[in-house]
C-alpha cells in the first residue's frame, strides 16, 4: 500500500465543499433520484468487464494511502485483487438478508445531476446529503448502470475514501442468468433468533436497520444497513484478549468501557468488552457515524439461570478434567 | 476588647466551632461592636436564606464527568456491568477525557483477562485425601477414627454430595468468568465486506481485496 498523502485528496475535498452549497440550495427530489442507486446495485451482477480500480483512503491520523488492483466482472461473479492478495477475492453474492435495506431517501437527501466523463463514458452523478452537506458522491455509467467512481466524505467535507475505475475494457450487459457462478463460497448460516446475551436491536443510531443475523464460528454477526452503507456487529462471549487485537488503534470510551478503534481502507472498526462479551463493530460509514452506531448498542443482557448453570457445569468439568 | 474584629471567626462562632474561651471573647466583642453586630446579622440572614433553598439533586453522572474526580473503583464495577445506566454517560466522558483513568481501566481489564487465562492447577494429593485415610496417630486416636468403616463412608459421601451441591449453587448464583475471547478483527472486516457491499459490489469489496491493515 502506497502512502499518498492527504494532499492527494485535496481536490475532491474542494469539490465536496462546492457541492455542499449546491445541495443545500437546490430542493431535494426524493424517489426518482434514488433509482439510479438501485440501478447501480442491480448492474453489479449484470455486467461483464475487465479493468482496474484505484482506492484512496485517509487513515485516522490524516495520512493518505492509495492502491490499485485488477477487477474482473462476469455477471454475478466478481474477482478482485489478482496479484495483490492471494487468493484473489472472489465474490458471487451476499449472505442473503432477512429483510431489505431501508429506502435511502429515508436518511439521505438524494439528488442527481449530469456527471463527468469517466474513461470517456457519460455518467450520472448521485449526491447523498445529510443535514445539508454532501456525505457521499457516486458517478454511475449511463449505458450500463455500473458505478465508476464513489467518494465518501467526512463531516468536514474531506474525502475519506475514493474508489474509481482507472481502466475499463469490454464493459457490456450480460444477463445474470446467463453467467454461471465459477466458485460458490460456503453458505453462511442465517439465524432467526439471536442468542442471549448478545444485544440485537432492530435499529441503531444513524438510521441503520437490522437486515439479518448470521453465525460466524464463535461469534454472531448482525448486519445493519441504511440503504447505502452497511454495518456489522460481531458479538462473542469472553472479554477480549488484548494480545489478540491489532496493534495501534485509538482508545475511546464506549458505554463505560474503554474500547479501541481502527481505520482501514474500507471504513472503521470499533471493539470493546462489557459484561463478559466482546463486541466488534465494522462499518463503511464515516468515523463519527460508525462510533455513534456502536455507542447505541445496548449492553449485553445478564446470563440466564440455564446459561449460568451451563457455565458452572463447564467449570466443574474443567476442574475435574484438569 | 482584647481582640480586633473577629472577621472570619464570626462564621465559625455561629457554627459552634470555637473553643468556649474563643466563643465568649467573640460574643463579648460582637455585643459591643456595632460593625460586627451588623455583620453577624448579615451572616445569619445569609445562612437562613441558603437553608431555605429547595434541595436539588445533581444530574446523574455529572460528578464523574468532572476531570478532577476520578472514577476509581467504578472501573471494576464498569467491567462487571454493575453501573447504573444513568451514570454511564458521565463515566464515559471521564474515561474519554482522563488518560490516567483510561490507563487504569486498561490495566484492570488486562489483569482480569490474564487472571482468567491462568491454567488450572491440581491441588496437592493429600488435600483431596479423605480424613479417615490419613495415618492414625499412634496414641489418642480422634473420635472419627474410632467410627466403624461403614459409618465413616456414609458420612464422607454425604459431605461430598453436600459440598458439591454448595459449590455448584455458588457457581450458578453468580456471573461466572467467561473465557477470554480473541476477536478475529481482520476476518470480521472481510466477512462484513462480503456480506452485503451496499449499492455497488466493486467499490464495496475493493478495500477488502487489499491486504487488510489497520491504523489509528
Amino acid at each position: 500500500m502506497r502512502p499518498g498523502g492527504a494532499a492527494s485528496l485535496a481536490v475532491p475535498a474542494v469539490a465536496a465543499a462546492l457541492v455542499v452549497s449546491g445541495l443545500s440550495a437546490v430542493p431535494v427530489r426524493a424517489g426518482g433520484d434514488a433509482e439510479v442507486l438501485r440501478r447501480a446495485q442491480a448492474a453489479s451482477s449484470s455486467v461483464a468487464f475487465d479493468g482496474s480500480v484505484l482506492i484512496r483512503w485517509v487513515d485516522g491520523d490524516g495520512g493518505g494511502h492509495e492502491e490499485s488492483m485488477p477487477v474482473r466482472g462476469r455477471g454475478t461473479e466478481l474477482e478482485l485483487g489478482v496479484g495483490v492478495q492471494q487468493p484473489a477475492l472472489t465474490w458471487s453474492g451476499g449472505v442473503g438478508t432477512a429483510r431489505t435495506a431501508p429506502d435511502p431517501t429515508a436518511k439521505y437527501q438524494v439528488r442527481t445531476e449530469i456527471g463527468p466523463l469517466i474513461l470517456g463514458r457519460p455518467t450520472t452523478r448521485v449526491l447523498l446529503g445529510l443535514d445539508g452537506r454532501v456525505t457521499e458522491q457516486a458517478d454511475v455509467d449511463d449505458a450500463t448502470g455500473l458505478l465508476l467512481r464513489r467518494q465518501v466524505y467526512d463531516a468536514q467535507g474531506v474525502t475519506v475514501r475514493l474508489v474509481e475505475f482507472v481502466t475499463l475494457e469490454g464493459l457490456r450487459t450480460v444477463g445474470t442468468s446467463s453467467v454461471a457462478s465459477v466458485r460458490e463460497s460456503g453458505p453462511v448460516p442465517r439465524i432467526d433468533r439471536v442468542p442471549s446475551p448478545f444485544p440485537a436491536p432492530t435499529e441503531l443510531a444513524g438510521g441503520y436497520a437490522r437486515l439479518g443475523a448470521y453465525r460466524r464460528g464463535p461469534a454472531v454477526q448482525i448486519l445493519y444497513g441504511d440503504g447505502v452503507r452497511t454495518l456489522s456487529v460481531f458479538s462473542q462471549l469472553g472479554e477480549a484478549d488484548p494480545s489478540a487485537l491489532p496493534t495501534g488503534g485509538e482508545r475511546l470510551a464506549v458505554r463505560g468501557s474503554v474500547g479501541r478503534r481502527w481505520t482501514w481502507a474500507g471504513g472503521q472498526v470499533v471493539t470493546w468488552s462489557q459484561r463478559g462479551t466482546t463486541t466488534t463493530v465494522v462499518g463503511d460509514g464515516p468515523p463519527a457515524e460508525v462510533l455513534a452506531a456502536a455507542r447505541s448498542i445496548p449492553e449485553p443482557s445478564p446470563p440466564t439461570f440455564p446459561a449460568r448453570l451451563r457455565q458452572a457445569s463447564r467449570h466443574v468439568i474443567q476442574l475435574f478434567a484438569a | 476588647m482584647s481582640i480586633a474584629h473577629p472577621g472570619d471567626l464570626l462564621s465559625a462562632w455561629l457554627d459552634g466551632e470555637l473553643t468556649p474561651a474563643e466563643a465568649s471573647e467573640v460574643a463579648a466583642h460582637v455585643d459591643g461592636c456595632s460593625v460586627c453586630g451588623a455583620e453577624r446579622d448579615q451572616v445569619k440572614a445569609s445562612r437562613l436564606a441558603v437553608r431555605g433553598l429547595p434541595p436539588l439533586e445533581a444530574p446523574a453522572g455529572v460528578l464523574w464527568a468532572t476531570p478532577a474526580v476520578h472514577v476509581g473503583d467504578l472501573i471494576s464495577a464498569c467491567l462487571d456491568g454493575e453501573i447504573a445506566l444513568d451514570l454511564r454517560p458521565g463515566i464515559d466522558a471521564h474515561l474519554a477525557a482522563c488518560p490516567a483513568c483510561a490507563a487504569e481501566h486498561d490495566e484492570v481489564a488486562w489483569a482480569r483477562t490474564a487472571l482468567r487465562a491462568l491454567p488450572l492447577i491440581d491441588p496437592p494429593k493429600d488435600v483431596l485425601r479423605p480424613a479417615w485415610a490419613w495415618p492414625a496417630p499412634a496414641e489418642g486416636r480422634p473420635a472419627h477414627a474410632q467410627m466403624r468403616p461403614r459409618t465413616r463412608q456414609l458420612l464422607a459421601a454425604t459431605a461430598a454430595v453436600a459440598a458439591a451441591g454448595i459449590g455448584v449453587l455458588g457457581l450458578v448464583g453468580r456471573e461466572g468468568p467467561a473465557d477470554p475471547s480473541r476477536p478475529a478483527v481482520a476476518s470480521f472486516v472481510a466477512q462484513h465486506s462480503t456480506s452485503s457491499p451496499g449499492p455497488d459490489a466493486v467499490s464495496g469489496l475493493a478495500p477488502a481485496a487489499m491486504p487488510i491493515s489497520f491504523t489509528r
